[in-house]
């Protein structure tokens, strides 16, 4: 019978470049700035790690293939080292992989380490898959945008909850704004500027009824995480100790897109994935268990469903939970504290470890002018791909032993 | 979810201001009080770029219309703007008639409510 992975892993250390418009570095760079950090922090030497993980989304514009860019980069000593990708959930999918390497007993200590460098491509937004796409891409892209594809889902749930889009708009400038606000007190973000709901609302429009700044960019950055067992932790003189409470992954099966069952007002996965993390975690009542998240804004509209799927928010409630402030820092569930995607930026394989990474600060009680009090578990999100086809992650962390 | 009221408040923020976004920017260029059947239409006209997006690179030139105006710079906010109330224009057969006034008049490729 499966236990899970509740209180088996200690985050040691973590580490966080600066995410923006990099010019002055490569992807090794970033690695290395986020990598020193993490180690330093953790207080160990670089021969004490046993396995590594790279997680990087667009490998051929960054880092290249396989695992040798991470193992070259840190000149990792001979050890086991793995490359993944699973879209935007590719941060997370690289910690899964030392988590569950520390936990199986394979390893006592492993590093995780997420990179993207994608501001140096020539162009604005994301490379064009090519001939790389997959043999399915007929089917999962079907000349599509991503601010499309959203955009219906921003119609498809005013609909089901018979809410007018100016309601719905009002309250997505609310997301937007908020995330504003958390980044610019945050000095590792990308973008750090206040804006207020009337300015976001004033933008002009992408794909209707997204506006502007319902849109995230992209960005250059690096995050890290080294983790071990509790014990090692201890033993290593770790307070306030950070462990891994759920470590979940859904994927779509096809379902949304191929039958009618589907209203495409929500994410599935995101739904069954976060039901099996609150299993794995034992939280019963998220609403008021679950302290602090970041999750996956890409679109403020996915953030706002993310709220109900994540069963915080009734359905068809998140709108008028966003407009009283239930998720401002000063709230009752602050999310994005760090300044989320849209501000504190999208370095597609960084950005699952660069959630963690304000998880652990807070938890640490190293947030500065963002730290939070009164903290039970943090949850994390990632959502890759699109509404109706995509890849949900989700992480929660916590004091070990609460 | 609590709908609001039919007034608006609308903030008179200096024009030609770039705001910027992660994704791009946009600034506002004109504030513009069309008649329309006895009462005005306020609506702004503004440029955006999309260089930044994850999404690809764009841009447009946009009207947004904020509504009827009902008290026109009648307060002051805390940061010293002028504040406007205005209605905004739900009736989807007025918001056809305003959208032909106003491409008669400006370049624009974006029309919004």
């Amino acid at each position: 019978m499966a236990t899970g992975i509740r209180d088996k892993v200690a985050i040691i250390g973590m580490g966080c470049t600066k995410f923006g418009e990099r010019w002055d570095v490569g992807s090794e760079e970033l690695m290395v700035e986020a990598f020193e950090e993490a180690i330093v922090d953790a207080g160990i030497e670089r021969n004490e790690i046993q396995a590594a993980w790279l997680g990087t989304c667009f490998e051929e514009a960054s880092v290249g293939k396989s695992a040798l860019p991470l193992s070259l980069t840190l000149r990792l000593p001979r050890i086991p080292v793995t490359r993944v990708e699973n879209f935007c959930a590719t941060g997370t999918e690289a910690f899964r992989g030392a988590c569950y390497a520390v936990a199986s007993g394979a390893y006592d200590i492993a590093l995780a380490l997420g990179v993207e460098k994608l501001k140096d491509i020539g162009y604005g937004g994301l490379p064009n898959w090519g001939s790389g796409a997959g043999a399915l891409t007929w089917q999962f892209m079907p000349n599509v945008t991503a601010p499309g594809a959203f955009a219906q889902l921003a119609t498809a749930y005013a609909a089901k909850h018979d809410i007018s889009i100016n309601d719905l708009k009002q309250a997505m400038a609310h997301v937007s704004a908020k995330s504003h606000a958390n980044a610019a007190l945050n000095p590792k973000a990308h973008l750090r500027k206040p804006v207020s709901v009337d300015q976001v609302i004033a933008a002009p429009t992408i794909a209707y009824p997204l506006g502007l700044f319902d849109c995230c960019g992209v960005s250059d950055g690096a995050a890290c995480a080294i983790v071990a067992t509790p014990e090692i932790a201890e033993r290593l003189g770790k307070q306030n100790l950070v462990s891994v409470k759920a470590l979940q992954l859904a994927l779509s099966s096809g379902e949304e897109m191929g039958y009618n069952n589907w209203d495409g007002d929500h994410f599935i996965t995101t739904s069954t994935c976060s039901t099996k993390a609150y299993e794995e975690a034992g939280i019963t009542n998220p609403r008021e268990e679950v302290s602090m998240m970041e999750v996956h804004d890409c679109f403020s509209i996915t953030e706002l469903v993310t709220m109900e799927d994540l069963h915080i928010s009734e359905r068809g409630q998140a709108p008028q939970d966003v407009l009283d402030g239930f998720y401002d820092l000063d709230g009752q569930i602050p999310c994005q504290p760090d300044g989320g995607l849209k501000c504190f930026g999208h370095p597609i394989g960084a950005s699952g470890l660069r959630m963690l990474y304000e998880m652990y600060l807070q938890f640490q009680g190293r947030a500065g002018e963002r730290q939070l009090d009164n903290l039970r578990y943090g949850l994390t999100h990632n959502l890759g791909g699109m509404p109706y086809m995509n890849v949900s992650a989700i992480a929660i962390v916590g004091r070990y032993g609460e | 979810m609590k709908r609001k009221g039919v007034k608006r408040e609308y903030v008179h923020r200096e024009l030609n201001q770039e705001v910027t976004a992660i994704g791009g920017r946009y600034a506002l260029v004109k504030e513009a009080r069309l008649p329309f059947r006895g009462r005005e239409v306020l609506y702004l006209v503004g440029y955006g770029v999309f260089d930044t997006a994850c999404c690809g690179v764009g841009g447009c030139a946009y009207a947004r219309v904020t509504g009827f105006v009902q008290e026109w710079k009648c307060e002051t906010n805390e940061d010293g703007l002028a504040v406007s109330f205005v209605e905004p224009i739900r009736d989807e057969i007025i918001q056809k008639e305003v959208r032909q006034l106003i491409k008669e008049r400006e370049t624009v490729q974006q029309i919004e409510f």
